[in-house]
């Protein structure tokens, strides 16, 4: 019976595992800034409740051209507990959609995450490929995400540790005037065994975990209303 | 970012009332100096010791193992770290007056619980070879039962040197001290055993160990991340084993899901290069029942076989 409860200990322990919401999705007009932040992650077991974990970060993009995007975001929840971590990528429209074919975008990311205590660092890379549809004030997407580990793991000679972290995810988002609120789903490390971790991810097969996130952000462009308006 | 493409002067209000806030937020959170380094430890308090009456012990053992009168001393002593004494407390199984001669386990016990959680497994040890054959000492960490103070990475190790101070005086000698760590008591035992600050253990015995932070961090991420990047603690068991040159005693449920024996237990067996080593891997063992699982009679046995070893 002795399930020691580390939870709030681990909190910290999946903060770089693709702990957001995927970012600009639909890429900005050309010249539009757009400001947000999400909270929200892994599902796990906590005192016989399940709850995703409460990590959060701010993020910023801005429109370069009509299908290009670049941002940057910062985890929030890291930092108060000492360590920085920011991203930073680009996304592009691949597709542009028409009927029932979606749109497809895709981005290229880098994470940075850097301990204020002792500075120790590493840095994931990050693709995501995005398909979506847009109807009115309302998006739905999808999307195929992977982190990419090149660092040797302190158990790599157990057979623990890979270089790459999947995940897919489902979203759906709707525009409010200048807002944009969303949720997302995410289907976390389909490729890594969860079932023997201190972390008691709500995880039925025992890979991975399953991911809940709440997104808000506001355009600040003079495209934003039209985009809505089509 | 020109100022032009941000439409309205309400916009950019707007826009300035968010980035405040952000910046507020950011500002709030790269002063807070919050550490989950406190949340290792899950202490619970009480206000009595109820060792066989306690209820909530899963692992009631039989009759046989039953201590007979006077067998069992509760005692405080006083463990000092940074300057600040706290008095812990502990229980001795066996006869007090006999330290001076009998070989005695130190049993540092686990996260969860209090000496009431782990009184029937040292009962076990108590029984290990013959009845009432060897003396155990179980302790309360600091923060832990009726324990004073609060727990740490290193005040584990500052009550487990106290526990060994009080058995010093009661006339033990390290050859005849054995340490039994499980799951956060391995912290303490390794330490013991390579840091000695009184007596030096003459063995090791380890039960479903923690190898590391990295390796818990590693474990419930997916990812390379250090322990650095959540918590102030410096817990490697998986190299500071290698130091250990007494002989060593590993079990570990192969199904443990919380510990995992592939990246907790099994580095550390395999790092020891001590005189000799001995493992007993439990299938369908999990953190906490692994002797139950593997038998009481077996475990026991397993325990003679390394303990009867000559070195």
């Amino acid at each position: 019976m002795i399930r020691i409860y580390f939870l709030v200990f681990c909190l910290m322990a999946v903060f770089s595992f693709s702990c957001s919401t995927n970012r600009f999705v639909e890429p900005l007009d050309k010249g539009e800034l757009e400001i947000g932040g999400n909270g929200g992650g892994p599902l796990l077991n906590f005192g016989g409740s399940s709850i995703p974990l409460p990590l959060s970060s701010v993020y910023a993009g801005y429109g370069y051209s009509d299908d290009l995007t670049l941002y940057g975001g910062l985890h929030i929840t890291s930092l108060a507990f000492k360590t920085l971590q920011l991203e930073a990528g680009a996304r592009k429209k691949l597709v542009v959609g028409h009927s029932i074919y979606p749109s497809v975008s895709g981005a290229l990311a880098v994470n940075g995450i850097v301990s204020l205590r002792d500075g120790a660092t590493r840095v994931f890379p990050e693709i995501a490929l995005n398909p979506y549809w847009r109807y009115g004030r309302w998006k739905t997407y999808t999307g195929l995400q992977a982190w990419f580990d090149f660092y040797k793991f302190s158990t790599q000679n157990y057979g623990y540790g890979g270089f790459f972290v999947p995940a897919i995810s489902v979203g759906q988002t709707v525009d409010l005037a200048d807002w944009e609120i969303g949720i997302e789903y995410k289907r976390l490390a389909f490729n890594v065994p969860s079932e023997n971790s201190v972390v008691d991810y709500i995880v039925p097969s025992g890979i991975g975990a399953h991911g809940i996130y709440l997104n808000a952000s506001r355009s600040f462009g003079y495209k934003a209303k039209t985009k809505i308006d089509e | 970012m020109p100022l032009d493409l941000l439409g309205t002067k309400q916009k950019r209000k707007s826009m300035n009332k968010l980035l405040l806030g952000i910046l507020l937020l950011v500002s709030i959170c790269m002063t807070s100096c919050l550490d989950l380094a406190p949340n290792l430890f899950n202490p619970t308090q009480i206000d009595e010791y109820l060792y066989d009456e306690y209820a909530d012990s899963e692992d009631q053992l039989p009759a046989e193992y039953d201590l007979l009168a006077g067998e069992l001393t509760e005692f405080t002593v006083e463990s000092e770290l940074d300057g600040f004494t706290n008095t812990i407390y502990g229980a001795y199984l066996g006869d007090i007056n006999t330290i001076s001669e009998d070989t005695v386990i130190l049993y540092c016990h686990g996260n969860s619980g209090t000496m009431d959680w782990y009184f029937q497994r040292t009962k076990l040890l108590y029984n290990t070879k013959a009845k009432s054959h060897y003396g155990v000492l179980l302790f309360d960490y600091q923060g832990y039962g009726r324990s004073e103070g609060s727990p740490s990475e290193a005040a584990l190790v500052a009550d487990a040197n106290a526990m060994v101070n009080w058995l010093a005086n009661q006339g033990l000698t390290g050859d005849r001290l054995y340490v039994y760590g499980f799951s956060l008591g391995s912290i303490p035992a390794i330490e013991l055993n390579v840091n000695p600050k009184n007596l030096t253990p003459a063995r090791l015995l380890l039960e479903a160990p923690i190898g590391s932070i990295d390796a818990m961090a590693e474990d419930g991420s997916g990812l390379s991340i250090p322990a650095s990047f959540f918590a102030d603690l410096g817990t490697n068991n998986i190299e500071l084993i290698k130091s250990v040159e007494q002989p060593l005693y590993w079990i570990h449920g192969i199904a443990d899901d919380f510990l995992a024996m592939n990246t907790h237990g099994q580095p550390i067996f395999d790092n020891h290069s001590g005189v000799f080593k001995f493992s007993e891997k439990v299938p369908d063992g999990n953190h906490g029942d692994t002797p139950f699982i593997l038998g009481l009679e077996p475990y026991l046995e397993s325990l003679e076989t390394f303990l009867l070893r000559k070195i």
